[in-house]
């Protein structure tokens, strides 16, 4: 679509970045609104967003975008100025147009290109949005619009205008030059504004034949205000360009300045009008207007011969005068101005400051962190066995402010969850009208904390959740009015620290979950025996169970795709868990438990001859004596139930003698449970994860490791794995 | 000497492309994301040449930031450039009030911001 | 970078060099400073070889006191014209006007 080179990539995707946030501001505003009623600050956030973008896209030549967001605009002018209402409709049609600027942006960003559909799409929201605005609708955007195009074409192309009328007609003057006739305001200098600068820049556009430094209006040295500006000049300029062009040269300082532009070849009375309003004597401007070159002395003797004849007293007024005329004028304006400003400022939202760091760099400091870790431990045992009071003393100090900086690493990967959480207002309301539900969401927990990557994977599993709630959880409006609840049902979404973990809750109000219903379907499916006792918990987890559906009917919103097994491998994924429960009647809650961070894990620490492995705190269930009267076989009985058993010294082949007391340590993965037995039991320690080197990448059942306070490598244990290893091995047999 | 342009707007990818454009042309660039950053921004800078501020932004808005800054001796005389769009005519009035006498209609192309600073300064 | 004003007495002449940017931010000391010297030396010469950079409100300081300098019979003497200095008085086509030589370096010429 656009050719760019590196920085000008780079930026696009600022731009994208940037854009998307202020999108995800707008509706998070017009959502709330749409709930709580209008506020100016809100409307306020919303128009700026999609100013922001537009302004922004006309910077990278997205012509489309700017189109789009500009009539976007006028409607969120409308609104933000009380002309027009911010209804329902209204805001329905803002989101979509959020979602529409999104789909561009999409379409950019992938180089894809608009097909029929979106553009479709594109001619009904600019047709709704020309509806919805106020009283003068599709007459006033016409105008508007233009100069939100006109830039593209302008700054590259000057426009085809005509050529300074070329006619020797008899009356004009024989040069083929412009003439530039500039007296600048005494205010020139306290604009900020240069002469000298005007003048190099109008050098760009063509070139000074003849210039005239003007003094007359300065006074003398003992009389002069040294910041006030007597400057003027005049000047031949031979240039292609056309007046606008040159006018624009001096848009800046037009106001407040007297400029003159005449084309070349203009008849001799256009000069006699130019030296008639100019401040300077009439002959000394006139010879001025010779010596630049834009006049001819016969010529000027032409001219002042034609004012003689005609002239009926002075039109000449001071610059000064003209001045304070312009600035008798422009108080009142400015006066209300200000007032209007102090209004706005109590208005203004503070929004925090923020620095963008990319995720790789991120990583590559958490992982340089890892390393540090590990060489501090090495350090401080080093320094324990040289006995050496103060160097241990040093190391100790060292390895603290390592830890603190590990902290403050991982820390910085880490988001607020309010960041995952809002997405889900939108789900919610389109959701919801799309079931034809009425169902509010509220959020709670805001402020807590996770990994940023684990933030990304836990959005789709909670998407799913939050909209199988909807379907299946909340009843219609009659059922719950027959039931006596309030006809709005509720879904909730919180989020809290836990134990060294994080906590997200998803629940509804609903009818909970029919639990006759669900044994039912598992039956008929064969995933357990009627004869089998479950409790509730392990009758509602039986809804994670591959391919497991209670929905009478498919529906459009939670049938398709992923099934709550999904969901369950999703969280699992990244070492969560999920948990359900319910009440009849009352609704149910989805609870999910995130570890911290994925490069943190709780340990559980144990030993196995001399080394010693860690087990994620997470599997694992409970530790027990191993019964050592049983001998070494596969299984022990727990709580009346056949507990298959691991020998990690023979999963690992181990040549080590039999330890002398054993424990088991039961872990759980999903439905499986197993115990491990192990040498002795160390305890908690939370560890840095270590990814393996290639060396050990291909050991089943070890998936990372740690690195010790005394600097020895324990490998992570990777309970899935080692399950999943077992379940095989005892197929074979 | 190459000259100094503060460029303050809370639009991270347009102070990107404006300061690619203007370090292209030979201006050295300074970013600030809103009137204190600018304030800040200014306070630490040897010298700036020509101040480019958006109107509207969080914290500090541009109205206010350019009044702030006239009130410094060492740039009451500095160049402004206030970012509008054509909407916001008020606001131009308002900027102009303030000190910022020179302006920008957003969208604006890149081209156009460097025709407006080579009105006002050379690199 | 902030103007600054040296000056050395030569005997009845005044010797004075004008470094960093002759500017707006400068116009209004230089003019007090140039006001008071005028009154006070019959043969003034202003060396511009350190002027970094000229605004309007510098040259016009010059141009007023060239003036100030004719009225009271002083000679104002322009030396060492710097690069920004001689692009300056070119661009208003005023070397004439202060009748000063100037020295092009080939850098300035080209």
């Amino acid at each position: 679509m656009i050719d760019l080179d590196p920085q000008m990539a780079a930026a696009l995707q600022t731009f994208f970045e940037e854009s998307r946030e202020l999108l995800q501001d707008m509706e998070n505003a017009l959502l709330f609104m749409e709930n709580a009623g209008a506020d100016s600050e809100r409307i306020n956030a919303v128009f700026r967003a999609a100013h922001t973008i537009k302004g922004s896209a006309g910077l990278f030549g997205l012509e489309e975008v700017v189109r789009f967001t500009h009539r976007l605009e006028n409607l969120l002018d409308q609104i933000r100025s009380g002309v027009t209402d911010l209804t329902p409709v209204r805001i329905t049609l803002l989101l979509s147009c959020g979602d529409h600027i999104a789909g561009y942006l999409d379409r950019i960003a992938t180089d894809s290109s608009l097909d029929q559909v979106f553009l479709a799409e594109d001619l009904r929201l600019l047709g709704d949005l020309a509806a919805q605005l106020g009283s003068s609708p599709v007459a006033s955007i016409a105008p508007a619009i233009a100069p939100a195009l006109a830039p593209t074409t302008l700054a590259l192309t000057v426009p085809p205008s005509p050529e300074p009328e070329f006619s020797n007609s008899p009356g004009s003057v024989q040069t083929g030059n412009w003439h530039i006739s500039l007296r600048f305001g005494l205010d020139t200098f306290r604009d900020g504004m240069d002469p000298l600068s005007f003048l190099r820049y109008l050098e760009q556009i063509g070139e000074i034949i003849g210039i005239v430094t003007l003094t007359d209006s300065l006074p003398a040295l003992s009389q002069m205000d040294a910041e006030s500006c007597y400057l003027g000049f005049e000047i031949s300029f031979r240039s292609s360009a056309d007046k606008a062009k040159i006018a624009d040269v001096f848009d800046f300082v037009q106001e407040s300045s007297t400029i003159h532009i005449l084309p070349a070849h203009s008849q001799i009375t256009a000069y006699l009008q130019l030296i008639q309003q100019l401040p300077e004597a009439d002959q000394h401007l006139g010879e001025i207007l010779v010596s630049v070159g834009s006049l001819t002395e016969e010529e000027l003797q032409k001219a002042l011969t034609l004012q003689d004849a005609g002239n009926q007293g002075g039109q000449h007024q001071p610059l000064g005068e003209i001045l304070v005329a312009q600035k008798m004028v422009q108080e009142p304006v400015v006066q209300g101005a200000l007032e209007k400003q102090q209004q706005q400022r109590e208005h203004q939202v503070v929004e925090r400051q923020m620095l963008r760091v990319r995720a790789a760099d991120l990583d590559q400091l958490v992982n340089l962190v890892g390393e540090l870790v590990i060489a501090s431990a090495a350090n401080s045992l080093y320094a324990a066995q040289s006995n050496a009071e103060e160097r241990v003393e040093s190391a100790a100090q060292v390895a603290r402010l390592v830890e603190d900086i590990r902290d403050g690493a991982l820390h910085l990967r880490m988001i607020d969850v309010a960041e995952v959480f809002q997405r889900f207002p939108r789900v919610v309301r389109d959701t919801a009208r799309t079931l034809g539900k009425d169902i509010r969401l509220e959020i709670s927990g805001e402020g807590t904390e996770l990994d940023k990557s684990m933030a990304e994977k836990i959005t789709d599993p909670l998407m799913h959740l939050v909209r199988n709630a909807m379907d299946h959880g909340i009843e219609s409006a009659e059922r719950r009015h027959a039931l006596g609840k309030p006809a709005q049902g509720c879904i909730s979404l919180h989020a809290c620290h836990d134990a060294g973990g994080i906590i997200i809750e998803v629940r509804d109000d609903g009818g909970g979950l029919n639990r006759e219903k669900i044994l039912g379907k598992a039956i008929e499916k064969g995933l357990v025996t009627p004869e089998q006792q479950l409790s509730d918990q392990e009758i509602y987890a039986l809804i994670f169970a591959p391919g497991f559906s209670t929905a009478d009917q498919v529906s459009d919103i939670s049938g398709r795709g992923v099934g709550m097994d999904v969901v369950r491998q999703n969280i699992e994924a990244i070492r969560g868990s999920i948990e359900i429960h319910s009440t009849p009647g009352a609704g149910s809650t989805m609870r999910i438990r995130l570890p911290l961070t994925l490069s943190i894990i709780d340990g559980f620490l144990v030993k196995l001859a001399t080394d010693t492995f860690v087990i994620p705190a997470e599997s694992v269930e409970e530790c027990l004596e191993y019964p050592e009267q049983q001998g070494t076989v596969g299984y022990m009985v727990l709580r009346d139930q056949a507990l298959p058993l691991l020998h990690l010294t023979g999963v690992f082949r181990f040549d080590a003698q039999p330890e002398k007391r054993r424990n088991v340590i039961v872990v759980r993965h999903g439905q499986d449970r197993v115990g491990m037995v192990v040498g002795a039991i160390l305890g908690n320690q939370q560890t840095v994860i270590k990814p393996l080197g290639k060396l050990f990448d291909q050991v089943p059942g070890i998936s990372a490791a740690t690195i010790l306070g005394n600097g020895d490598v324990a490998p992570i244990l990777d309970i899935p794995a080692l399950i999943h290893h077992h379940a095989s091995a005892k197929h074979i047999h | 000497m190459a000259k100094t342009v503060l460029v303050v707007d809370d639009s991270a990818s347009l102070r990107q492309v404006v300061s690619i454009a203007l370090k292209g042309a030979g201006y050295e660039v300074i970013e600030a994301c809103d009137g204190v950053d600018g304030l800040a921004k200014l306070g630490a800078a040897a010298k700036v040449h020509l101040i480019i501020s958006d109107v509207n932004m969080p914290n500090m808005d541009g109205i206010t930031f350019v009044k702030e800054v006239k009130q410094k001796p060492e740039y009451k005389f500095t160049p402004v450039i206030m970012l509008t769009t054509e909407a916001e005519e008020e606001k131009k009035l308002q900027g102009q009030a303030a000190g910022a006498k020179a302006w920008v209609i957003k969208p604006f192309q890149p081209q156009q911001m460097l025709a407006a600073v080579g009105k006002l300064i050379l690199p | 970078m902030a103007m600054e004003i040296q000056q050395e007495r030569q005997g009845a002449n005044l010797q004075i060099r004008l470094s960093g940017d002759l500017d707006i931010y400068a116009a209004a000391p230089l003019r007090t400073h140039l006001l008071t010297v005028l009154q006070q030396h019959h043969e003034i010469e202003l060396v511009l070889d350190e002027v970094a950079e000229v605004d309007g409100a510098g040259l016009q300081i010059l141009l007023a006191t060239k003036a100030e300098a004719m009225r009271l019979g002083v000679i104002l003497r322009l030396t060492g014209h710097s690069a920004a200095m001689v692009r300056a008085l070119q661009l208003c086509r005023l070397t004439a006007y202060f009748g000063d030589p100037v020295i092009l370096t080939r850098e300035m010429a080209g």
